[in-house]
């Protein structure tokens, strides 16, 4: 797929509507997972998708094909989900601390819940971690993400979002601490065990 | 023994960013201490199941909705005089959002005035008024918002942040655009304060928006000189910090004035943006 990248950018770059589009249609799908991984937001994740391929379009002139194009398409969609959380940041509701302690809303499975074979952990899992992502605020998940996937540095990660390298830590570590309260008991209780995804 | 550590510390050392100072320590106690390992390793676990995630997935027309979607904005994309002028569909975008919220606050503040108690229609004009202010109170501070972290950017940014600061080239010319339909609005309906923090403001987002490639060296530290010599972060967070008083208020009086005949007079004699 990369391979025939570098043709179907060139083409764009000369005005082929068609090849953009195919550009569109090949890397539309992982942009949007890379935008929901960092919004948390189905609606936001469609917005970066819109706003990161615009972007493309403008800049095609200046992509380095040695790069590579998912890889600069990723760039620029995390850019762009940064940009939408950075503009929202100071308008989302704030969780309620008691929530870090309870973890009721995204705890561990039941007794009352059917007895999990390794086969059937696996969408308990997935909708316990989803559960879990779903608690953290806007700028927990982005500094989150933007640490933990991408792999930038603390400071870079404050860089990008704008925050004091204090309150980035802050970020980074309540997200964390989210994640534990709310997983931890599953890390637990499946030891020595293997996450086997559903087919 | 020594305490335990934090979680802090634990999720520090996990990232491999635990201070220089500090990492001899941290990994000794580690070395010595079930507990902490314990506890790590539960973090690791963790955050493994995060890593192991699958990706959402948008569905499977995606791409094609998605296309559907950009292929209008796209065509809207300037081309010729207006690519000549750097006129970004980005600007077209934000300049025509901002213009149709002043077109709409322009147009309520126009017609406000005395209102008939009595006329059937005179709630819903009361209502309508606050709307439109709250409208404009709601867009002007989420400019000031975003200008506020392009100007925070500029001046914490270190040595070598070069490349990172290109992108504030980009945030700062969207901001141009809109930065000037809300300058001359608030010099129109008198509002000094606002246009002078906005006029400062836009000085600075073109010089930004202007130049090319890295902002660096002579060029970033002349940026910064004239944020700092006109206090220009200290203002914008303050008029920032005033529009969220302001569109709260502006609420507040929207749901008495729709809620209650009697209290709709106040709404209307409540004032302009200024």
């Amino acid at each position: 797929m990369h391979d025939t990248d570098q043709a179907t950018v060139a083409a764009a770059s000369a005005g082929d509507a068609e090849a953009f589009r195919t550009l569109v249609e090949r890397h539309s799908r992982y942009v949007y997972q890379v935008a929901y991984r960092m919004t948390g937001s189905a609606q936001d994740a469609e917005d970066v998708v819109q706003d990161a391929f615009l972007k493309a379009h403008r800049q095609l002139g200046r992509f380095e094909s040695r790069a590579g194009f998912r890889t600069w398409i990723h760039r620029i969609a995390v850019n762009c989900s940064i940009d939408l959380i950075r503009a929202r940041r100071h308008r989302e509701l704030a969780h309620d601390p008691a929530d870090l302690e309870s973890g009721a809303a995204a705890g561990p499975v039941s007794s009352d819940d059917p007895l999990p074979d390794r086969l059937a952990f696996g969408a308990e899992v997935r909708d316990q971690v989803a559960a879990a992502m779903q608690r953290l605020t806007a700028a927990e998940r982005a500094a989150f993400m933007l640490r933990h996937v991408e792999g930038r540095s603390i400071r870079e990660v404050g860089a990008a979002l704008g925050l004091k390298p204090e309150a980035t830590k802050n970020s980074i570590f309540r997200a964390v601490r989210k994640l534990r309260t709310a997983l931890a008991p599953l890390v637990r209780s499946g030891e020595g065990a293997t996450f086997v995804a559903e087919g | 023994m020594a305490p335990h550590l934090t979680d802090d510390e634990l999720t520090l050392h996990y990232y491999g960013e635990t201070p220089d100072d500090a990492r001899p320590a941290v990994e000794a106690h580690l070395a010595c201490c079930g507990t902490c390992r314990a506890a790590l390793a539960e973090m690791a676990g963790v955050l493994a199941l995060v890593d192991q995630q699958p990706l959402e997935d948008p569905g499977p027309a995606f791409e094609r909705t998605a296309w559907a979607r950009l292929e209008p904005a796209l065509a809207a994309e300037p081309r010729g005089w207006r690519a000549a002028f750097g006129w970004s569909s980005a600007w077209l975008v934000t300049a025509g959002a901002a213009a149709a919220v002043v077109v709409a606050f322009a147009a309520g503040w126009m017609v406000r005035g005395p209102v008939d108690a009595a006329a059937p229609s005179a709630p819903a004009a009361a209502v309508a008024s606050p709307v439109r202010e709250r409208v404009l109170l709601v867009a002007v501070g989420e400019h000031l918002e975003r200008s506020q972290m392009v100007l925070v950017e500029l001046m914490n940014a270190g040595d070598g942040d070069g490349p990172m600061l290109a992108d504030e080239r980009e945030r700062a010319a969207d901001l141009v655009a809109a930065n000037r339909l809300y300058r001359q609005t608030a010099v129109q309906v008198g509002d000094e304060a606002l246009g002078d923090v906005l006029g400062d403001l836009e000085r600075v987002l073109l010089e930004v928006a202007n130049g090319s490639g890295e902002l660096a060296g002579p060029e970033l530290d002349a940026l910064r000189a004239r944020i700092e010599n006109r206090g220009l972060l200290f203002r914008v967070r303050v008029l920032s910090s005033e529009m969220q008083d302001r569109e709260r208020q502006e609420l507040e009086r929207g749901r008495e004035a729709a809620g209650s005949p009697v209290s709709f007079r106040r709404g209307l004699t409540s004032g302009s943006v200024s």
